[in-house]
C-alpha cells in the first residue's frame, strides 16, 4: 500500500472538481439517460419478444388515418415476422442511447440520434400517439412519451450559446424558442383535453376506466375510483383540466415566481395523470415499453425551472470543466482542448483535456 | 414466448467474467503494491455469481438462504461505511473553497458506498421476493431463477410490491448513468504525464471519484509496469464492470415487475 496523503488529496480534489462540473444541466441529461436505460430494460421483457408486441404496435395506429396507420401496420408486420431480432435491435439502440448520453464524449451523438429514433417510433410504433385518432387524451399520455424524448433531446442539447439563459432548456435554443416549445406542448395538451369535452361528458371517465384492464388490483381500483369521480362531473373536470393546462402553457412567460407556480402545477398534473390515467405506463402489466409521459413531463418541467443562482453562477467567466457548473460537457472538453495544457492544472481538467484532444 | 436464451446466457457469462475479474483484483493489487477496495471487490464477486445464478438456474451453487444472509451482511457493511463516511465528512475541516461550497454528506465517498448499499439491497430484495413467491408455489427449488421463472405472475405479484421493484430499478438506472458519467473523470491524465514526467507518482485522474479503485501508482514505477497495472487495475475497467452489473440488475428487476 503506497497511497500517499497527497495523492488522496489530489483524488479528493478531482472528486470535488468533477462534482462541481456536474451542473444542473448535466443532471437533466443524466435523468434523460436513466429514462432511456429504463426503456431499454422494459424492452427486454418476455412479451416484447413475442408476436403480441407487433399486434400491440398495430393496435396503436388502428384508429389513425391511413397515412399514419399503413406504415405503422407495415412496420408491425415486419416486427411480427422477426420478433426476436427486431426487439433485440430495439434494446441495443435504446441502451446505446442511454449510455451515449451518460458518457460525456458521446453525448451529442446520442442526443442527435435520439431525435430521429424517437420520431420514427412515434410514427411507426405509436401511430403519432393517437393525436389524429378520436380518442387521444392527455390523461392517458397523448401525444405520446416518445415525442417528449425528442423534445428533451433538443432542449438539453449541449451548448452554451445562451449561457445566461434563465432556465436550462433555453441554453441551446434560446429563451423564445424554448418557451414556444413549452407553449406548443402544453397548449397541445390543453387542446386535446378540450377536444375530449366535445366528445361527450363521459369521455374522460370512460377513457380512464378502460385503462384499468390488466392492471394490478390496487391500480385498477385507483382507476375505477378516479373514473367514477370524473363521471359525476365530466364536463366540469375536463374543462377545468383544459383551463389548467392553458395556464401551465402560458406559465413560462410569467416572472420567475409565477413560472415556478405554473411549473409546480405541471409536475402535479404530470404525476397525477401518470398514476391514474397512464398507470405508470402499464409497466406492471409486463407489456409497457416505457413509463409513459409522466416522468418525462416532470423532467421537462425541471428543465424550465428558473434558477437565478445557477444563472448567476453560469455567467462567471471561469466556469470551465474544473470549476463551476458545466454548461456543456462537450463544449467544455472542446474548450479545454483549444486552450491547451497550461490551463489544466487539475488532474480532472487534464483528463477532460486529454479526451478532448483525442477526439 | 419468453426472452431468448442467448440473452440470459450472455448476461450470465458477462456476470461470471466480472466476478472472476473482481476476484483477482485484490491479489493483483497486493502484488503490484496498489490499493484496491477489497470489500467492493468481494461484493462484486458475490453479485456477479448471484446474478448469473438468477439468469441461468443451473449455475446456482448456493441455497437462497445463504445468498440472502450474504447480501444482508454486505448491505449492513456498506450502510455502516456510508454512515461513517458521512460522519467523517461532517467532522472533517474543509480543505478548499470548493469543498466549502459542497454540501455535507454528499461527497463521492458516501455516494459510492450508497451505490453499493443500493446494489446489495436490491439483490437482497430480489432474493427475498423470489423466495416468497417460490414459497407460495408448489415444487419450488432453491435458487433465484427457479422461483421467479416457475411461480407465475399471479404468485409473484401477490408476494412482492411492484412499486418497490420499480423504485429500485429506477435507482439502479440512476446509479448506472452516474457511473457512466464518471468514466470521463477516470480517464488517465496523459496531459499531466507529459507536463511532469519526472514526477514519480504520475497521476491517474480521480480514481476515487466513484471510489471504484484506488489506482495510485508507486514511486519509481516503470512504463511497462504502469501499462500492466493500468490494464488490470484500471479504474475505468472497474467502473465498466459496475455499469454492466447495474444494467443487469435493472434487467432482473424489470423482469419482476
Amino acid at each position: 500500500m503506497s497511497t500517499a496523503s497527497g495523492d488522496l488529496d489530489a483524488q479528493a480534489d478531482a472528486v470535488d472538481a468533477q462534482r462541481e462540473a456536474n451542473g444542473r444541466y448535466r443532471r437533466l441529461q443524466l435523468g434523460l439517460a436513466a429514462l432511456w436505460l429504463l426503456d431499454a430494460m422494459l424492452q427486454g421483457q418476455s412479451f416484447m419478444f413475442s408476436r403480441g408486441f407487433a399486434r400491440m404496435l398495430a393496435a396503436a395506429a388502428r384508429d389513425s388515418p391511413a397515412a399514419v396507420a399503413d406504415p405503422a401496420n407495415w412496420c408491425a408486420r415486419l416486427i411480427g415476422e422477426h420478433p426476436v431480432a427486431a426487439n433485440s435491435a430495439f434494446i441495443a439502440v435504446q441502451l446505446l442511447l442511454a449510455l451515449g448520453i451518460a458518457w460525456r464524449p458521446t453525448v451529442k451523438i446520442a442526443l442527435a440520434a435520439s431525435v430521429p429514433w424517437s420520431l420514427a417510433v412515434w410514427w411507426l410504433g405509436e401511430g403519432l400517439g393517437g393525436v389524429l385518432a378520436a380518442d387521444a387524451n392527455p390523461a392517458t399520455g397523448a401525444p405520446g412519451a416518445v415525442l417528449l424524448y425528442a423534445l428533451l433531446a433538443v432542449v438539453l442539447w449541449p451548448s452554451d450559446r445562451h449561457r445566461d439563459a434563465p432556465f436550462p432548456a433555453a441554453r441551446a435554443v434560446g429563451v423564445p424558442t424554448a418557451r414556444a416549445g413549452w407553449l406548443a406542448l402544453w397548449g397541445g395538451l390543453a387542446w386535446l383535453a378540450a377536444w375530449s369535452v366535445s366528445q361527450g361528458p363521459r369521455t374522460l371517465s370512460e377513457t380512464i376506466s378502460a385503462q384499468a384492464a390488466g392492471q394490478p388490483r390496487w391500480l385498477a381500483a385507483a382507476d375505477s375510483a378516479a373514473a367514477s369521480l370524473v363521471a359525476r362531473h365530466g364536463i366540469l373536470v375536463t374543462t377545468t383540466l383544459a383551463a389548467l393546462l392553458v395556464i401551465i402553457a402560458c406559465g413560462v412567460f410569467l416572472p420567475p415566481a409565477g413560472a415556478r407556480a405554473a411549473l409546480a402545477a405541471a409536475v402535479v398534473v404530470a404525476l397525477v395523470s401518470w398514476v391514474v390515467g397512464q398507470n405508470f405506463g402499464g409497466i406492471f402489466t409486463g407489456t409497457g415499453t416505457d413509463p409513459n409521459s409522466g416522468p418525462l413531463l416532470v423532467l421537462l418541467a425541471a428543465a424550465y425551472w428558473p434558477s437565478p443562482a445557477s444563472a448567476a453562477c453560469d455567467q462567471t467567466p471561469d466556469s470551465g470543466a474544473a470549476s463551476g457548473p458545466a454548461p456543456d460537457p462537450g463544449v467544455n472538453a472542446a474548450r479545454l482542448a483549444r486552450t491547451g495544457p497550461r490551463r489544466a492544472s487539475h488532474p480532472a481538467a487534464a483528463a477532460a483535456m486529454t479526451r478532448g484532444g483525442a477526439r | 414466448m419468453s426472452a431468448p436464451r442467448w440473452l440470459s446466457d450472455g448476461l450470465a457469462a458477462i456476470m461470471l467474467a466480472i466476478a472472476a475479474y473482481c476476484a483477482i483484483r485484490p491479489a493483483a493489487a497486493r502484488r503490484w503494491h496498489r490499493s484496491t477496495e477489497r470489500d467492493v471487490d468481494a461484493a462484486h464477486v458475490l453479485m456477479g455469481v448471484a446474478m448469473a445464478a438468477a439468469l441461468v438456474p443451473g449455475l446456482d451453487p448456493l441455497r437462497t438462504g445463504v445468498w440472502a444472509a450474504a447480501f444482508a451482511a454486505a448491505s449492513a457493511w456498506f450502510a455502516a461505511r456510508a454512515l461513517r463516511d458521512w460522519r467523517e465528512r461532517r467532522a472533517r475541516p474543509t480543505r478548499t473553497a470548493r469543498s466549502r461550497r459542497s454540501k455535507p454528506g454528499r461527497d463521492a465517498g458516501t455516494g459510492h458506498h450508497l451505490v453499493h448499499l443500493l446494489s446489495c439491497g436490491s439483490m437482497l430484495y430480489m432474493l427475498v421476493a423470489a423466495s416468497a413467491a417460490g414459497a407460495s408455489a408448489a415444487g419450488m427449488t432453491s435458487g433465484l431463477a427457479g422461483p421467479v421463472s416457475r411461480a407465475g405472475p399471479a404468485a409473484i405479484g401477490a408476494a412482492i410490491s411492484p412499486v418497490i421493484t420499480l423504485v429500485l430499478a429506477v435507482a439502479m438506472a440512476g446509479s448506472v448513468v452516474l457511473t457512466t458519467d464518471r468514466l470521463a473523470v477516470l480517464a488517465p491524465a496523459r496531459a499531466a504525464d507529459s507536463a511532469g514526467r519526472s514526477a514519480a507518482g504520475r497521476a491517474t485522474a480521480g480514481p476515487a471519484a466513484a471510489g471504484l479503485a484506488a489506482a495510485v501508482e508507486p514511486a519509481g514505477a516503470t512504463e511497462p509496469a504502469q501499462r500492466r497495472d493500468r490494464a488490470v487495475l484500471c479504474p475505468r475497467l472497474a467502473a465498466s464492470c459496475q455499469i454492466a452489473m447495474g444494467i443487469t440488475m435493472v434487467y432482473l428487476l424489470v423482469q419482476m415487475l
